[in-house]
């Protein structure tokens, strides 16, 4: 079965999306007679790689003009499809990824599927599993006919590096795309820079359990004091308490500090996976059954800007103590 | 002489140590009123006069004594422990009022397992101490919507209800003992025992006070043995709530107790998704619990008495089970509705009132008429509609509840368009017929015109508690009884 | 114009607890005793229509909504409430019961693109993603089907200048794009912080939905028999349920300070040095 991996290079999160393929190849790259990389490019082609986790046969290096036109992406994919036949193609976890799988997968007659978890071949058929149900169940499935077109599940920050390959056949495709004619204006207002929210050690994530606004903000102050990261449940986001950089979940980051306090959320399917390979989750909510117990290491049944206040204020004693103690050794050595 | 705020806050620093004396402006603006008063206070208006402090109170010799410098020297006092109060009962509207906070008083104080008493202070969450309380095996009885945020002393004040009522009985079939504290510092313990024949039961003169009177501190109720794995749940769609209320007379009279009996109309099923499985139809369900035998009985019994009536079709009981699993309102709940007012300018209200069987569906029928045919702002709602959810031997209750669109006024005038005039209309239709005009939520600082009517000549023995008690009326003013 | 909203009913997870994931043979799990809910990037599609044809409207342009789904009657009561806030017409695309449409969002787009195909159809908006399924294509199937240009993403579509165009804001990698379109197009929304929710009809406007009719398409009447309906993409093999929570352990603690200090001193300390 002859794989390839299809990715953007001009993408903010090239290296953590290659980290999700790299899981899935894991599993499954032994049963491939090749690997390729196809990689889009806009401006400048690339001259760095990142660290892909099985040997690659080959990267061809495309070169789009509209980056912000799926249609150009597809033109390019079907026109490579029919010079290189591939049997099964690996998108990544964006957007971007999961347009592509589907919509290329319906032009080749193939089958796609979105959000994977795993995959494996047995006996010769291709098999998945992905969430379904809001992320409370996850299902097995085989598909039917190749190309197989998937875009992999979001996984925890761990970026991998860039490399040089010099050794490596490496081919440039250029082809004539054609405008996206239905299109008469674009303009892109660029978020605000990255929060350091995913590949942090401590972070505190705040839901509909603290009330307002007003409290949020407060839970913001103490997060900053504490040096936690600040992450919100949908619910916070949707109420605009909370930036929607800060969304935690099945539609948003997934994270997994060492150290994660999950406050006033009541823990569904899609918020819970965004924190549940965390190292250590701390949760805190008013209604002891709440189902965020359940993913829990130690819980906490009280008022959440009751408790985090005094958490707060106990680390700062904490902090105190220490600067201090050091200052006393720093006195000792005048 | 009248104390200034600033001396106001002195003295009261003194009394109790500064800590415990709250001035800052944000937390004094939240107390300045309840839920009565959402809608404004959502967009940041504050109408009511922000209170001069708000005490967090440590123990019972500390409410005698900020009682007694406040009686004083005349300054009006607001209690409060769980802030859940619905009728403007906490609003502050005596400028440099204090509000006398009890939430910190919160030791659970015993739980009895001989003679089945648990004893709690005034800011106990009532969740908690059923949490407490079902580990042992033993439950309150006590559910009502607020269990998750509510604190035992509010809810005694406020004579407050429960979702198992009709078999635990509300909350003053459930208080034993108490210890109040009085305006001149006096403490006062009502000591627990089964029953006495001792005078008239004082007990009465402080649950339901709503601060008014004196300043609950410390409770004690009765206990029940919980047993949730026989609860059984049964529920019927049926075409009207003349029925509904036929049946529910028939099931109270002959007997049965069941924990839950709740009637709903078509249009208030609607916001429960009661339509998804009785659309256009009322919904009539019960809860039967206690012990095996018993709950089985009343399940049999009551389902013998509805299946007689041919209207009545049979509902997946598990449909009203996981609905009724998610009814309660904890802060979660509260965020949710808040957003919903904020971006939708949509809010709901509801007024509870009661009457005997023989006037119920008069009350239904005629407060939903009057309000269709006279409400000018009919056009703007987009519920009208009511339950019944707490029956009786003699007669049963009615929760009416309307949801509208905040068109047109400014966020200070939505209550006066709305809800006052809508819960007016319903006050005087209950009242007309023979009802009483609150059921649950206490009177509050709202329906204090229709005080008078409501007890009539009754009125001369409540207003004997306030001159007794309360003579220099600084205990909630305007709360119970009107402002003269 | 006529534009429409393609959204799904789904029970309201939330309702579910632990013991309720069970499924039968056919690995159907059994919700029938939870409440149903528009799901939410659905609800957002919704809204946010209605409020575009608001617009639309002031321009003195004649504007045709239409809400559209495929379920089966349990769909009705919900079709009548998007009447009440504001469709024009309410359609509902019905199939055997017994085919597992969950899994099969390629089955889900041919029903509806032939329905558009077939009234006309300038703009056909959809939520991202929604459960059973969670399949999240959908949308790209419509647009692949009818051959129009599709948007993910949205966050928020206006009134453009042009009357044969609209502005189309999205969600990119790192930014947000504003797009003039030209119709027809299909858009996908995602999270849109402007219409989060549906409106809530009045009483009177309840009252009128009463009185007009759904129309009930099946999919033999849009030229699907159904073998086509069978899921020819992928087979189910089987469900998983949640791994087994782990055990949490509460902290005791009489005040909110007592909590925190304990959670500081036996798990915080190390982790936070």
């Amino acid at each position: 079965m002859k794989a390839a991996l299809v990715l953007s290079f001009d993408t903010t999160s090239l290296q953590q999306q290659v980290h999700e393929i790299n899981l899935m190849l894991n599993n499954i790259s032994t049963g491939f007679s090749s690997v390729e990389l196809w990689l889009f490019y806009k401006d400048r082609k690339p001259e760095f790689f990142p660290e892909i986790s099985c040997p690659l046969s080959d990267i061809k290096l495309i070169k789009v003009d509209n980056a912000h036109s799926p249609e150009s992406y597809l033109q390019l994919l079907v026109h490579l499809m029919g010079q290189y036949p591939i049997d099964l193609l690996m998108f990544s976890s964006d957007g971007s990824g999961e347009e592509l799988a589907t919509r290329l997968a319906y032009r080749l007659n193939g089958s796609s599927c979105l959000k994977v978890e795993d995959c494996s071949l047995t006996s010769a058929k291709l098999e998945i599993i992905k969430p379904v149900y809001g992320n409370n169940l996850t299902a097995r499935f085989v598909l039917e006919s190749s190309p197989y077109c998937l875009s992999v599940a979001k996984q925890p920050c761990s970026p991998v590096k860039m490399t040089q390959m010099e050794f490596l056949k490496m081919e440039t495709i250029t082809l004539d795309q054609t405008q996206p004619w239905w299109v008469k204006e674009t303009l892109t207002i660029l978020d605000p820079p990255k929060t350091g929210l995913s590949d942090a050690d401590l972070v505190l994530v705040v839901g509909q359990g603290a009330k307002n606004k007003e409290t949020v903000d407060i839970l913001k102050g103490i997060a900053n004091t504490i040096g936690a990261q600040f992450g919100a449940s949908r619910p916070v986001v949707m109420n605009a308490w909370a930036d929607m950089n800060r969304l935690i979940g099945a539609s948003g980051l997934i994270i997994s500090p060492k150290l994660c306090i999950a406050a006033g959320v009541s823990g569904t399917g899609v918020f819970s996976v965004g924190i549940k390979s965390s190292g250590f989750i701390v949760a805190i909510n008013i209604d002891s059954k709440a189902r965020i117990f359940q993913i829990a290491d130690v819980g906490i049944v009280g008022d959440v800007q009751a408790v985090l206040s005094e958490l707060e204020k106990v680390i700062l004693v904490e902090k105190d103590k220490k600067d201090s103690s050091h200052g006393f050794i720093e006195d000792r050595t005048q | 002489m009248t104390l200034t705020r600033e001396a106001i806050v002195e003295h009261l620093k003194n009394i109790v140590g500064k800590e415990r004396v709250i001035t800052d402006e944000q937390v004094l603006k939240e107390n300045s009123h309840d839920r009565y008063k959402k809608f404004e206070t959502i967009f940041g208006v504050y109408t009511t006069p922000i209170p001069a402090a708000v005490v967090k109170l440590a123990d019972t010799n500390q409410v005698s004594d900020v009682l007694k410098f406040l009686n004083e020297n005349k300054i009006n006092s607001v209690a409060k422990t769980g802030g859940t109060a619905t009728e403007g009962g906490l609003e502050t509207i005596v400028e440099n009022s204090v509000v006398l906070d009890g939430s910190q008083m919160n030791q659970i104080i015993k739980i009895d397992e001989t003679n089945m008493l648990a004893t709690a202070q005034c800011g106990v969450n009532l969740g908690e101490l059923e949490d407490r309380l079902r580990e042992q095996g033993f439950t309150t009885g006590h559910s009502p919507q607020s269990k998750p945020l509510a604190h035992m002393g509010g809810l005694v004040a406020t004579r407050s209800i429960g979702q198992f009522s009709t078999l635990y009985g509300a909350i003053e079939d459930m208080v034993i003992g108490l210890e109040a504290v009085f305006p001149n510092g006096e403490i006062t313990r009502i000591k627990n025992v089964p029953r006495r024949s001792c005078g008239p039961d004082i007990r009465h003169v402080i649950i339901g006070n709503e601060g008014a009177l004196c300043y609950i501190t410390e409770v004690t109720v009765k206990i029940y043995k919980y047993f949730p794995e026989n609860n059984e749940f049964l529920a019927w769609a049926l075409d009207d709530m003349t029925t509904g209320f036929k049946i529910l007379r028939e099931v109270m009279v002959e007997g049965y107790r069941p924990s839950v009996a709740r009637l709903y109309d078509a249009e208030d099923g609607t916001q429960h998704s009661f339509d998804q499985f009785a659309e256009d139809k009322c919904v009539l369900m019960f809860m039967a619990e206690g012990n095996e035998h018993l709950a089985r009985a009343t399940a049999q019994g009551i389902a013998q008495i509805v299946e007689k009536y041919d209207e009545c079709r049979k509902i997946d009981s598990r449909l009203i089970e996981n609905w009724f699993n998610h009814l309660n309102w904890g802060p979660e709940k509260i965020a949710e509705e808040r957003e919903l007012i904020r971006k939708n300018l949509h809010i709901g209200f509801t007024t509870e009132v009661s009457g005997n069987w023989d006037c119920i569906n008069t009350i239904y029928e005629n407060a939903i008429k009057r309000i269709r045919e006279e409400y000018p702002h009919i056009e703007d709602l987009t519920m009208l509609g009511g339950h019944s959810s707490h029956s009786y031997q003699t007669g049963t209750n009615l929760y009416f509840v309307y949801d509208y669109d905040v068109k047109d006024c400014k966020p200070e005038e939505e209550i006066n368009k709305y809800h006052i005039a809508l819960n007016a209309l319903i006050v005087e239709e209950t009242l007309k017929a023979g009802g009483s005009m609150v059921h649950h939520h206490g009177i509050g600082k709202y329906r204090t015109p229709w005080t008078k009517q409501e007890h009539g000549s009754a009125y001369y023995i409540l207003k004997g508690l306030k001159d007794q008690f309360d003579p220099n009326g600084i205990m909630n003013t305007g709360t119970i009884y009107p402002v003269e | 114009m006529k534009i429409a909203v393609c959204f799904k009913i789904i029970a309201d997870y939330d309702r579910l607890s632990g013991k309720d994931w069970e499924w039968d043979e056919c690995r159907f799990v059994d919700m029938s005793f939870v409440r149903r809910v528009f799901n939410c990037f659905d609800e957002s599609a919704l809204e946010t229509v209605l409020k575009l044809s608001r617009q639309l409207e002031n321009v003195s342009d004649t504007v045709e909504l239409t809400a559209l789904t495929v379920d089966d009657e349990q769909g009705d009561l919900f079709l009548k409430h998007l009447m009440a806030v504001g469709y024009d017409h309410a359609v509902r695309i019905c199939c055997n019961n017994r085919l597992d449409l969950r899994f099969n969002p390629l089955v889900i787009s041919h029903l509806i693109s032939r329905y558009i195909k077939q009234e006309g159809q300038k703009l056909v908006v959809l939520g991202m993603q929604g459960g059973e399924g969670d399949n999240g294509q959908t949308g790209f199937l419509v647009a692949e089907q009818l051959g129009w240009p599709c948007i993910r993403e949205v966050i928020d579509v206006v009134r453009a200048e042009s009357p044969d165009c609209l502005k189309v804001f999205s969600r990119i990698d790192g930014a947000i794009l504003k797009q003039t379109i030209k119709l027809p197009m299909v858009l996908i929304m995602g999270h849109s912080l402007n219409s989060p929710y549906l409106r809530v009809p009045t009483l009177r406007q309840k009252l009128n939905a009463k009185k007009k009719q759904l129309t009930i398409v099946s999919n033999i009447e849009l030229g699907l028999d159904n073998d086509a309906l069978l899921n020819k993409d992928k087979t189910l093999m089987d469900l998983y349920g949640q791994k087994p929570g782990k055990s949490c352990v509460f902290l005791e603690g009489k005040t909110a300070q007592e909590q925190a200090q304990r959670l500081y001193d036996q798990y915080l300390k190390e982790r936070l040095s």
